[in-house]
């Protein structure tokens, strides 16, 4: 346990020590630097916290089928840009699983669905978001399993939330340091696309929360997966 | 049939980690400039199949929004060309533009070069060492995902033919779409469960787990990945010495290179263009041999 | 004894009765055991009882013991949970226990284990991985396992796709992938659950020459789970019975044969054609009721064996040459009708179908057989309008297909029951399902009817999953009716369907075609063909040939026939089913002949 804490705090130092380093050296970029450093070093610990941890083989499993399924909706819906089960899955993962699995599920997907539609620097940008929106889900799994409004609420959040993070990359990218000007022109323009978002979260949480959801208890059940986060879900 | 070069995965990985790296952040435009010559004469080379002309379009319009949107913002330059809506359009802003287009143009670039520097099967090769369940999970993913949508495939066909697709209307078509898609689920749920069978039923969850190793670190690894990154190290001294510093705002000033700045221009432009040099080797040496045969 | 079942009992949580009764059952080491039955007779529960790793949740009592260890506790409700097997006592009871108890390691390498889907075994993306991945989970270092894969990889011959992707390899390749993997590991004995049913004839004969192999050759004992005994039963040392969940019969193929005969048990039909034919000669002399039947030979498994009996038949008394009375082909309206199809997948790749044409009467069972990969599922989607030929045309009770609007082809006209049946549905019950089905097509009134004439009423409320395949089949088949279609298409309808599934799905299909329902077949099965199609038809390269009615088509064949056929070629010619054979033999013996065979 100590050792773990240990490693925790290590990252924890490791974060701003190189991205302060990088900054040093790579003076004026030195936002887009400290920004990939943020979003690649938050994605570390959790790694690492999931490999020291004992998971089933069927639990593992599990979370692969779960980030193929969120892989292959990226093309399954590819005839409706924008219009994606990837925050959906990531949720719904992390609301019955738990935050880490939700947070692997969501930044997996942006990783390897990104070895089809294309790697770039964007790619920490989405695990990050993507994993984060995962793991701020788990953490927040009982009330957004109980009432249908969180979860909406939260689905418009996670699309306009994955929505600035792209937009803070674009700005740190395609522009030269940090313009809030140009940071809110590139906002405003993807507004249709935030809303077709957060529009899509909301619509496949509400088609899929409860269909996985009972897949996911019905195998929970038949084969005695997942045993541990049992006894903190009262049947509902 | 693409020629990979037979190095050790951790010596391509090094290579492509430092160029993007120094690529993507370095501020100078003569790196910029031999990071994007680097990778097109490897991809022209070696993968010729990537730079057809709609992708080569592709990158040169990105190319130019980057470059004529960049003085848009930034107004820091000296020297208008124009003034839109009373906001000077400087010159230092639209080169700055300029660079900073084509700095994402390398690096997309690279970043298509990793398919044909190391090899699909050792991509997550040292991840498998460093994290194996994650490597393991990448694995299976990466075995799941055309599965699936072969699945899904035959599931939209068995679906459509009982009447779910009836209706080609967009709204209907959304609602099969899930309906699909919900099957397909029920069906990997319990795919996963089976595969979680066979993966203990070989074994899996024994103690002291091991790491199969298809790659053996040789000499000559050594040497390149000691060259690799020791002109790394002459790079970034260069940088961060400050000598290869350039300053747009309010005019252009470049900081004197010196010998350790050009040295480290050098160093870069050695470094970007080793795997065409290495994509060349391979293919002189495969023609001597022919020759001979 | 390398495996010894003893008085096993099982239970499933929840369940009415026990799956598992009693079963006792002894494998010797370099054994070849086949362990079968009916479906949901228990087979695939004692396999995996077996393999703890692999065990049910439930009540087990008895003892399974494994080179004299305990493999699977008595009386423990354990599954495939996390916990590992011997419950953490004190730490005297765990090394007391440590002689008597299989430990993990043992269980995990002593034991392998192939499962009926190809596809679910599979763990990672590469072939190489994939037989690394046990001796990975061994610990083992990475010069052994290299040493290990080669040497497996080049036992089995797959040298050549070494380094291809999992997913790319066909099912064949994929089970032998499967079988490598269980045996890098040394296993003393492996366990088979259906290995060959989702196979090919061709890829399941060589998965069972591999097998003969590793039997043979490295004497690893080999316990089977099968329902099919044409082929393996030439190969066993030893046959178990099961028959609802308790051991029926053991003994060498031949008692074990002779017991179904005996009691006209219905795996009976299952047997190799020789030893039908076998049985219907010799039983009838030694009369009814006794236990060994008279005769002289040997029973015969094979064709080459069942030639012979044949011959020294035929030699001794007068075999009834006749002729297989084929009624005339059914000449109804025609229902579908497919000219000069063509079809290919990309601009650049070859034709899949090139010319193929086929028409369908009203009232008619048509049987469309074809190697593997020589388009049959492609010309299937194609005729179901799934995807459109680039040339050709298609008519649907001559109107042309394209003409259908949305909505209309798939109501009252055409229905696809696929391969995989659990594809057609969606919902947590069957009967949520089918309700939806028959709502969409206004055709809620029929459904009770529809559902007790298929005799699914009482696995209504079922998962789709948690059938059995032939049940599940009959479920689909209820669905994809709802539309009330004049033309039925199947996709391998008699893949891993056990005997008895096989007769009640032709049974139906009789029943419906009685109605005009016109059925097409596509299917590997040539016994089945021969005895339930009105006509059937060869599809190679692109196009159809040789079609015909089945005895005419399968007499012309020389391989692409039936065992029955092979074994009467030249003796008794136009004979394509066993009953054929045993008519034409018995004819002669006793005119008074009604065999029940």
């Amino acid at each position: 346990m100590n050792r773990r804490w240990l490693t925790f705090l290590l990252f924890f130092a490791m974060i701003p020590a190189v991205a302060v380093g990088g900054a040093l050296i790579f003076r004026e970029r030195h936002y887009a630097w400290i920004s990939l450093c943020v979003a690649v070093l938050t994605c570390l610990p959790i790694v690492y916290d999931f490999e020291q941890r004992e998971t089933g083989s069927a639990e593992l499993m599990v979370l692969s089928v779960l980030t193929s399924l969120s892989v292959a909706g990226r093309f399954l819906f590819a005839w409706l840009p924008g219009f994606k089960p990837v925050t959906a899955i990531t949720v719904i993962t992390a609301i019955w699983l738990g935050a880490e699995p939700g947070f692997i599920v969501g930044s997996l997907t942006a990783l390897l669905s990104n070895f089809y539609f294309g790697q770039g620097p964007w790619t920490p940008f989405q695990m990050f978001s993507w994993g984060l929106i995962g793991g701020l889900a788990g953490l927040l799994a009982r009330p957004l399993r109980k009432h249908k409004v969180l979860l909406c609420l939260y689905g418009v959040f996670a699309g306009v939330f994955y929505s600035l993070i792209m937009d803070l990359w674009s700005t740190f990218w395609m522009g030269e340091g940090f313009s809030l000007a140009r940071y809110l022109t590139y906002a405003t323009a993807a507004i249709p696309t935030t809303i077709e978002y957060a529009v899509s979260n909301v619509i496949f949480l509400l088609a899929l929360t409860g269909p996985i959801g009972d897949k996911l208890d019905r195998i929970r059940v038949k084969y005695g997966l997942f045993r541990e986060t049992e006894n903190e879900d009262p049947a509902d | 049939m693409v020629v990979r070069p037979r190095r050790h995965p951790l010596v391509p990985l090094t290579l492509l980690l430092s160029v993007l790296l120094i690529a993507m952040f370095a501020q100078t435009p003569a790196l910029t400039l031999f990071a994007f010559i680097g990778a097109t004469l490897y991809l022209a080379t070696a993968a010729r199949s990537v730079l057809t002309m709609r992708s080569v379009i592709g990158y040169l319009i990105l190319w130019v929004l980057v470059a004529v949107t960049n003085p848009l913002f930034s107004t820091g330059g000296a020297t208008p060309i124009v003034f839109i809506g009373g906001r000077p359009y400087t010159r230092e802003a639209l080169l700055y533009g300029i660079h900073l287009g084509g700095m994402l143009i390398s690096v997309l670039l690279w970043f298509r070069c990793e398919t044909f520097l190391v090899a699909e099967e050792n991509r997550f090769f040292l991840f498998g060492r460093i994290a194996p369940k994650s490597a393991l999970l990448i694995s299976s993913v990466l075995r799941f995902v055309p599965l699936l949508r072969r699945r899904a495939e035959a599931m939209r066909g068995a679906q459509t033919a009982v009447g779910v697709y009836d209706d080609p209307d967009w709204l209907h078509r959304t609602r099969s779409t899930m309906t699909t898609w919900s099957a397909l689920t029920t069906w990997s749920l319990e795919h996963a469960i089976d595969a979680g069978a066979a993966m203990k039923a070989r074994g899996y969850g024994l103690p002291g787990r091991t790491t199969y190793r298809t790659c053996h670190f040789t000499k000559t690894d050594a040497v390149c990945l000691t060259a690799i990154l020791a002109l790394d190290a002459v790079t970034i001294a260069a940088l961060a010495t400050g000598r290869l510093d350039i300053s747009y705002y309010p005019e252009i000033i470049t900081a004197r290179a010196g010998l350790l700045g050009r040295c480290g221009i050098a160093a870069f432009a050695v470094l970007t263009l080793l795997p065409f040099f290495s994509f060349l080797k391979e293919d002189l040496r495969w023609c001597y041999y022919r020759s001979k045969m | 004894m390398l495996l010894s079942v003893e008085n096993v009992t099982f239970r499933y949580p929840k369940a009415a009765s026990d799956a598992l009764r009693g079963v006792f059952l002894s494998v010797s080491d370099g054994q070849w055991a086949v362990l079968c039955g009916l479906s949901g007779c228990g087979k695939s529960t004692l396999l995996r009882l077996i393999k703890r790793e692999l065990a049910p949740f439930g009540q087990m009592s008895g003892l399974i013991l494994f080179d004299g260890k305990t493999a699977c506790k008595t009386a423990l409700s354990k599954g495939s949970g996390n916990r590992p097997l011997p419950d953490s006592g004190s730490q005297d009871a765990a090394s007391e226990e440590n002689d008597t108890v299989l430990s993990d390691r043992d269980a995990a390498t002593g034991i392998g284990i192939v499962l009926q889907d190809p596809e679910s075994q599979i763990v990672t993306d590469e072939v190489w991985h994939e037989l690394a991945f046990g001796l990975e989970n061994l610990g083992l270092p990475s010069d052994t396992i290299r040493r290990r894969v080669a040497e497996m990889a080049s036992f089995f011959g797959i040298e050549s796709w070494y380094h291809r992707k999992t997913y790319e390899l066909s099912g064949g390749q994929k089970q032998l992938l499967n079988l490598a993997s269980a045996l890098v590991m040394n296993p003393r004995l492996l366990l088979l659950d259906e290995p060959t049913a989702q196979l090919d004839p061709i890829a399941a004969t060589e998965f069972r020459n591999v097998l003969t192999r590793i039997n043979r050759d490295l004497g690893v004992t080999i316990l089977m789970a099968e329902h099919r005994l044409e082929d393996v039963l030439p190969l066993a040392d030893r046959i178990f019975l099961m028959d609802s969940g308790s051991i029926a019969s053991a003994g060498t193929p031949a008692e074990v044969a002779q017991y179904l005969y005996a009691h006209s048990h219905p795996m009976a039909e299952a047997l190799p054609a020789a030893t039908r034919v076998y049985f219907a000669i010799t039983g009838r002399s030694a009369g009814s009721g006794e236990t060994t039947p008279a005769g002289d030979t040997a029973m015969p498994f094979t064709v080459r064996d069942g030639r012979a009996l044949l011959t020294k038949h035929a030699r001794e008394s007068d075999i009834f040459r006749k002729p297989r009375s084929e009624g005339a082909p059914i000449s109804g309206e025609i229902a579908l009708e497919a000219r000069d199809l063509r079809f290919r997948y990309a601009k650049q790749s070859p034709d899949v179908l090139s010319g193929a044409t086929i028409s369908l009467h009203a009232g008619e069972h048509y049987c469309l057989l074809g190697g593997n990969g020589s388009g049959k599922t492609t010309l299937l989607s194609l005729l179901a309008g799934l995807t459109k030929p680039y040339a050709g045309s298609i008519r649907l009770f001559n109107r042309k297909m394209t003409s259908f609007g949305p909505g209309e082809l798939y109501r009252n006209n055409l229905a696809l029951l696929p391969q995989q049946p659990r594809d057609v549905f969606v919902e947590k019950t069957i009967r949520e399902d089918l309700q939806n089905a028959f709502r969409r097509m206004e055709n809620e009134p029929a459904m009770q009817q529809l559902c007790e004439r298929l005799r699914i009423t009482d696995i209504l409320d079922s998962h789709p999953y948690d059938v059995s395949g032939g049940e599940l089949q009959k479920a689909a088949l209820a669905k994809v009716l709802a539309s009330r279609p004049k033309v039925l298409l199947l996709d391998e309808p008699t893949k891993g369907i056990d005997v008895r599934g096989k007769h009640e799905l032709a049974g139906l299909l009789d029943e419906l075609r009685e109605e005009g329902l016109a059925v097409l077949s596509v299917t590997h099965d040539a016994e089945w063909a021969a005895e339930h199609a009105d006509r059937c038809g060869l599809l190679f390269d692109g196009e159809v040939i040789s079609e015909g009615l089945p005895g005419t088509f399968f007499a012309d064949n020389a391989f692409y026939t039936t065992a029955a056929n092979r074994m009467a070629r030249g003796i008794i010619d136009g004979a394509i089913t066993v009953g054929d054979v045993i008519d034409s033999c018995c004819r002669t013996c006793d005119d008074t002949a009604e065999v029940s065979l």
